[in-house]
């Protein structure tokens, strides 16, 4: 599966070594050489493996590192201020790109950077033309020293200047790091005479490189440096013991086939192609920075995408799935809980039916048996005369012989503040109409209501005995314990200020005085109903 | 990064893709989301029906008593008048039989259709429909006891209860006179309540 699947290339001047893996291990790899005929079969080799990502290690001769210091910034600001710095340095370079070593600990705690870049990259681009007429995933160009500091980390080497001398086929690499991180690399083609002077080509390059850092002012010249030579032989040893004679170096043979253990290649193929070690180890997900510009790796941000969208789908389709299988399961179990439930309903209903064979015939259900009593006897409850109210008021008459009965209006109603549709008289409200009662009725039931029409017998026109006789009524009707509020509708006369008076002072006199009528409304309590 | 044709094309099958997937899998969520609430609503009603019938089967004891205690009354009811339709001829004739024996001044009555009726009180009526007829009752009196006697004795007599709602009494004249002329007139209205049984349910 192309999704699991990564082709990683390293590509030197004279051929590029192209391999593939999955599930992080080697499955096959290929040299092309670096013609036309090579370019053909390394266009026949991508063809093989369509949409699979390709990672670029570049190791060339023409590579530029420097180290320098930046003000700490950090989101846009760093990224502009990287930008403009490789600009600068690198104006008319491609491949280029800024590796963060670490942060200064003293004065203004500036950011130290390791800018890096391709001076020439003739070699690259007839590989990149052809991974570009495959639309190939390129995702990055990367330099291959930049993974010899990860070699350095895994063995766990910590001596603060090393010198890592590997030797490729490409030639012989030099890769100095100081505590650990990568500050410069120089790649030494290697004639085929070398092959016979190796401990002399070796210390020839060894002394070019250290002038280089001296003049670099990366080391002094009393700097102690450590060589260290991986291989998987011991004639290594023999070029480490001249060196130290000659230069005073400390060096020291670093045994390869640990490290391929370790990260699971086969040693054996280091043997020939020595950059499958680094081309393994990124593989592995050891990816350094990438060179490459934007335009270059868009084949692979359009796979991501389209990787990224083809995810989704997925996952949508496994949710929706999910979820449906569930609602599925749950509805099947609903359906079985039904089945069951409506056994059970069957089998309650059959005993019921068992039971209810020996019960009295009834024409309806035995609840509207019991309702139907209920209702009425509620309604009995209200079915009533008008004794309990004439009763009331015959009391208060006793006491107020003065007044004479008229009319009685009675009602059972739970409209309390129903109206009278007396006509007979004119509506003059008392002064006491206006104050608000306690007295909060219960809607729910009926209330026997009394409106009671009566007048002062022999009224010789004293306005002020009739108030007070009516007033009296009233408060005696309101003593009775039957009664819950009594009200005083219409007075005899009415001497609030809010309404006009008129009549004569010789009323008394003349013997054509008007009647004094008056009117209440007197509320009964509830009865409580005696079981 | 700018995408180009080519760079589109290649997209444009993952994203039909998921699109269709979209589709597809909100389309099945939904159907089997009401199939599985329909399942959880016909096993609501069945655990429904299954509470009941076992309530029923629980009470079936309570339900005999019921029936047992409240039948007879129940078919008293019936025979009264006040399940069903009125017995206004036993009223009238009752009516005539009080004024007769009292020696009541002359009462006139009218009694109107027969109507839907609405209390105004709290009565749970159930599954019955309440109906009214709405009595008017109006007589000349030489005393308030005419009234009273009047009311009390039509209560008595009569098994369908009725509500006396409304009653007007007004003197006739200035003095109480002793001698045998109507000294009052009282109008009533008076709410003759009765009902009618629910209907029951066929098969």
């Amino acid at each position: 599966m192309a999704l699991f699947t990564k082709i990683v290339l390293c590509a030197s001047g004279n051929h590029l070594t192209a391999g593939v893996w999955s599930w992080r291990k080697l499955r096959s790899f290929q040299v092309f050489d670096n013609d036309a005929q090579g370019k053909e079969d390394f266009a026949h080799f991508l063809q093989k493996f369509p949409n699979t990502k390709i990672y670029l290690l570049a190791d060339s001769v023409e590579e530029d590192y420097r180290v320098e210091n930046l003000p700490h910034t950090f989101g846009g600001a760093k990224h502009e201020l990287v930008e403009r710095k490789l600009s600068q340095i690198y104006r008319n370079t491609v491949f280029r790109v800024a590796h963060f070593i670490n942060r200064e600990k003293d004065k203004r705690k500036d950011d130290r950077y390791l800018f890096l870049a391709l001076n020439k990259v003739e070699f690259l681009n007839g590989w990149l033309e052809v991974i570009e007429a495959q639309q190939a995933p390129l995702t990055g160009v990367y330099m291959l020293s930049m993974l010899s500091q990860v070699i350095l980390r895994r063995m766990r080497l910590v001596e603060p200047h090393i010198i890592l001398s590997e030797r490729l086929n490409s030639g012989l690499r030099q890769t100095y790091l100081h505590n650990g991180n990568l500050r410069i690399s120089r790649l030494a083609p290697m004639p085929p005479e070398a092959e016979n002077q190796l401990a002399y080509f070796y210390l020839v390059e060894t002394e070019k490189t250290r002038l280089y850092l001296i003049s670099q002012r990366f080391i002094t010249r009393e700097t102690p440096l450590k060589m260290l030579l991986p291989g998987l032989d011991d004639s290594s040893k023999v070029i480490c013991r001249h060196i130290e004679q000659e230069q005073g170096i400390d060096c020291e043979r670093i045994d390869l086939s640990d490290l391929a253990h370790s990260i699971h290649i086969k040693p054996q193929l280091l043997d020939a192609n020595p950059e499958l070690l680094h081309m393994h180890l990124l593989a592995i997900g050891n990816v350094p920075d990438n060179l490459a510009p934007a335009s270059l790796v868009k084949q692979h941000q359009v796979q991501l995408i389209r990787q990224g969208i083809n995810l989704a789908s997925i996952f949508i389709v496994l949710l929706g799935l999910l979820m449906s299988g569930l609602y599925v399961k749950q509805a099947l179990d609903l359906t079985a809980d039904t089945k069951q439930a409506a056994l059970d309903t069957q089998m309650q209903n059959q005993r019921y039916a068992d039971v209810a064979k020996n019960f009295p015939s009834t024409p309806i259900a035995s609840n509207d048996l019991a309702t139907a009593v209920e209702i009425n006897n509620t309604i009995k409850q209200y079915g009533k005369a008008p004794r309990r109210m004439m009763q009331v008021i015959s009391n208060a008459l006793e006491a107020s012989p003065e007044i004479q009965l008229d009319r009685l209006h009675w009602l059972q109603t739970n409209d309390v503040s129903l109206k009278d549709d007396d006509k007979t008289l004119v509506a003059v409200p008392s002064e006491k109409t206006s104050q608000q009662s306690s007295f909060v009725p219960d809607p729910t039931v009926l209330y026997e209501v009394g409106f009671i029409n009566g007048q002062i017998k022999m009224f010789n026109g004293d306005y002020r005995a009739a108030l007070e006789s009516v007033n009296h009524l009233a408060e005696l009707l309101k003593a009775d314990s039957n009664v819950e509020n009594v009200e005083i509708l219409q007075a005899p006369v009415n001497v609030s200020s809010y309404t006009a008076l008129q009549g004569s002072t010789n009323d008394e006199k003349a013997a054509l005085q008007a009647a004094a009528m008056f009117k209440l409304r007197v509320i009964l309590k509830r009865e409580v109903p005696t079981t | 990064m700018k995408l180009s044709r080519q760079d589109w094309q290649k997209l444009r099958y993952p994203a039909i893709g998921f699109g269709l997937a979209l589709i597809l899998m909100t389309l099945l969520y939904t159907y089997v989301e009401s199939v599985r609430d329909q399942a959880q609503q016909t096993l609501d009603k069945q655990t429904s029906q299954l509470n009941q019938a076992r309530q029923k089967f629980q009470t079936s004891g309570q339900e005999k008593d019921t029936i047992v205690k409240y039948l007879p009354l129940y078919q008293q009811l019936i025979s009264d008048g006040f399940i069903g339709e009125e017995h206004r001829i036993e009223w009238i004739d009752d009516l005539r039989t009080i004024h007769d024996q009292n020696k009541l001044f002359k009462i006139n009555y009218s009694i109107a259709s027969q109507e839907d009726y609405k209390p105004t009180f709290n009565l749970n009526a159930g599954t019955f429909k309440p109906k009214r007829s709405v009595m008017k009752l109006e007589l000349a009196m030489l005393h308030e006891g005419d009234l009273l006697g009047l009311i009390e004795q039509l209560d008595a007599r009569q098994a369908t209860p009725f509500i006396l709602r409304d009653c007007e009494i007004v003197r006739l004249s200035r003095t109480i006179s002793n001698s045998y002329i109507p000294n009052m007139q009282a109008n009533c209205e008076l709410d003759w309540i009765t009902l009618r049984e629910p209907e029951q349910p066929h098969g």
